[in-house]
């Protein structure tokens, strides 16, 4: 189930094993884009993953490593160059845009460093946003809103539009969005880089919280204090992909800060 | 959290569900850079309200032109003698004014009387007779001039009180003519004094009066006495009917003056028929040219708000694909948001157009009168072309993929 690039053979689940199976698995993939002479840039090398229900994950590594590239994979909002991802085990490249769309939609759900709320409408209206794309009815999804809202302690503001709160409280708005429609897994990419470090802490809390009922999280970050706090931690670097082990966090990861303004490839 | 599993496999929103989302998200996307989007439809506006404008001024105009179409004498048809085979005047029956006014599409009948020939009229008898004026004498039945919708400048004309007395009505030019200014000169008529009684104002739908001095039936025959009989044949009959069809008027006018339905002749007074039918209807087709140059202008300008608007809000449109939104999805909510600029523009020029309109008619008093029929398909050409001013902008923002338009904000 850990990294094994070189020798995962993983057996195709079947359907109906599916609770026993993991939640998502990157079988092999790579991810290039066209280079500047129009030769392929490989951004992430072969690549294997696989992640539980309920896992808890942070991706490290400097900036233009890869990090948000795996996240997309592995969220459905890019697909990789070659090599498999499956959910529940099923091919995701074979499901076609629209049921990937449907996919993303019932059981992902995604947080932004830059929070990508809609700024002229209220909180409760962005996080209803989020629901509109499920098959929520849409008489609930008011309801389902504000309770995500008052979860994340934003019970007072509803009505506030996102210019009126502060980054701390709009990224909770965000957060309740992605929390609204109880989905599977949740990815967050670099939660806490608009914030400064005492609130970024107050936001993981927040993101952990949330998956003590069983959606899995995966955290990208480069704040090696924020990485600390996840049980499972991958390493990215020029796209190689690494499990890391617990001890080996500390030195990995301070390093990692001196080098977090390479130049991105 | 596993309390509510979402299926995956299908779409699990009804149609009905869907529709209100598109028009949310289109109502949010609009109300959201209020300014530009009131710019943005400001140019369909203008469209609508040109067309609605301008065809609804020239349903007024033409309304009051009719009106007075109808008060000059499109209605009235002239009952006349035909003439035979040898070009022979058949003389109309007795019983043609009675029968004509009898009929129910009927309103009014005037007769005149056919006047003696050769009569000389002049102002005073210092005139010299070799000056002729080349005006014609005029006889009337009391009652004829109602009939014809001849109005007065000043005076009166003959009625049962006055058509056994000496008086004359002169026409318009027939005044100018003998030099009559005012009620109450005499004038001489075959060497016998004459009191005017009244003046006509321009008669257009029998000119013929203009020039005419009319004098009333009775008085005719006893100045004439030798003449009686030939005055006592009708020379025409005024006719104004009830509005309707010109042909099925006049086989019905002709049948009634004469039952056997020959030697009459009925027409219309004056083109005036004709007029009504071909109106003036090119300020329609004006505001018909300027809306829809109008509306292409202001299709573009939806069109160049729409591309902008999707540049600025890739963001936007990277959330809702992470959302779970599908391209159709995107592409959908941008023409919805397209056609409701179009639609509330539409909408505002309507009013403004239907305002312009009506205010014009106020001024001019004249009727106000909206093609009222006209307004919903103007309204459906503003919408469609905001959709149609939306499929580029919403395609390009339905091409983006989920990582570039949320790499773009």
């Amino acid at each position: 189930m850990r990294v094994d690039a070189t020798t995962m053979t993983i057996p195709l689940p079947e359907p109906q094993t599916m609770a026993a199976a993991p939640l998502l698995t990157l079988e092999h993939a790579t991810k290039s884009y066209p280079g500047r002479d129009g030769a392929p840039l490989e951004i992430l090398h072969e690549t294997s993953i696989a992640i539980d229900h309920g896992e808890r994950i942070a991706i490290v590594g400097p900036s233009g490593s890869g990090k948000s590239t795996l996240l997309s994979l592995l969220g459905t909002l890019d697909m990789p160059s070659t090599g498999t991802l499956r959910y529940g085990g099923e091919d995701v490249a074979a499901m076609g845009e629209r049921r990937r769309s449907m996919l993303r939609a019932a059981r992902i759900g995604f947080v932004f460093q830059q929070f990508h709320l809609i700024a002229t409408v209220s909180a409760l209206e962005n996080v209803t946003t989020g629901l509109q794309y499920t098959s929520a009815p849409r008489r609930s999804r008011k309801d389902l809103a504000a309770e995500a809202l008052t979860r994340v302690g934003l019970g007072e503001r509803l009505h506030h539009k996102p210019p009126q709160l502060s980054g701390g409280e709009q990224q909770r708005v965000a957060i309740a969005r992605a929390l609204a429609k109880r989905p599977d897994i949740i990815f967050a990419d670099e939660p806490t880089g608009a914030l400064d470090t005492e609130t970024g802490h107050a936001i993981i809390d927040l993101l952990l919280g949330a998956s003590d009922d069983g959606a899995s999280l995966v955290v990208v970050t480069h704040d090696p204090t924020v990485a600390a706090r996840f049980p499972r931690r991958l390493h990215i670097r020029d796209g190689i992909v690494t499990e890391l082990a617990a001890s080996a966090e500390a030195t990995m990861e301070t390093t990692e800060g001196a080098q977090s303004k390479e130049t991105r490839p | 959290m596993t309390a509510t599993k979402h299926d995956t496999g299908r779409s699990g929103r009804p149609l009905g569900t869907r529709i209100v989302d598109l028009l949310h998200s289109a109502w949010i996307g609009a109300i959201g850079r209020r300014s530009r989007t009131v710019l943005a439809a400001l140019g369909i506006a203008l469209g609508v309200a040109a067309y609605v404008a301008l065809s609804g001024i020239s349903a007024s105009n033409q309304s009051a032109l009719l009106a007075r179409l109808d008060a000059l004498g499109a209605n009235l048809q002239v009952v006349t003698p035909g003439q035979d085979a040898s070009q022979k005047q058949i003389p109309l029956p007795r019983y043609a004014p009675e029968t004509l006014a009898r009929q129910p599409q009927v309103e009014r009948v005037g007769v005149f009387d056919t006047p003696p020939e050769g009569v000389k009229i002049f102002k005073n008898e210092f005139v010299p007779k070799s000056n002729g004026n080349a005006l014609a004498l005029a006889v009337m039945r009391s009652g004829a001039l109602d009939a014809l919708g001849a109005s007065l400048s000043q005076g009166h004309g003959i009625d049962r009180h006055n058509e056994s007395l000496p008086v004359a009505v002169l026409g318009s030019e027939a005044a100018y003519r003998l030099g009559v200014t005012g009620v109450g000169d005499r004038i001489l008529i075959d060497d016998a004094w004459y009191g005017v009684v009244g003046i006509l104002d321009p008669v257009p739908q029998a000119q013929s009066l203009d020039s005419s001095v009319i004098i009333g039936s009775k008085v005719a025959k006893v100045h004439y006495p030798d003449k009686a009989k030939t005055i006592g044949a009708i020379s025409a009959i005024y006719v104004r009917t009830k509005p309707g069809d010109a042909e099925a008027l006049r086989r019905m006018l002709a049948h009634a003056a004469n039952l056997t339905g020959s030697g009459v002749s009925v027409n219309a007074s004056a083109d005036l028929s004709e007029a009504r039918n071909t109106t003036d209807d090119s300020l329609t087709s004006l505001g018909l040219m300027i809306g829809v140059i109008a509306l292409a202008v202001g299709g573009m300008s939806i069109a160049n708000m729409m591309i902008v608007t999707v540049m600025e809000r890739r963001g936007e449109i990277g959330l809702r694909r992470a959302l779970g939104a599908t391209p159709g999805s995107i592409r959908m909510q941008f023409v919805t948001e397209a056609a409701m600029l179009s639609a509330f523009g539409g909408l505002a020029g309507i009013a403004l157009g239907a305002g312009t309109a009506m205010g014009v008619a106020l001024s001019a008093s004249q009727p106000v009168a909206l093609d009222w029929g006209s307004l919903p398909a103007a309204w459906g050409a503003a919408v469609l072309v905001g959709v149609a001013a939306g499929i580029y902008p919403a395609s390009r923002a339905a091409r983006l993929t989920p990582t570039e338009a949320l790499r773009g904000e």
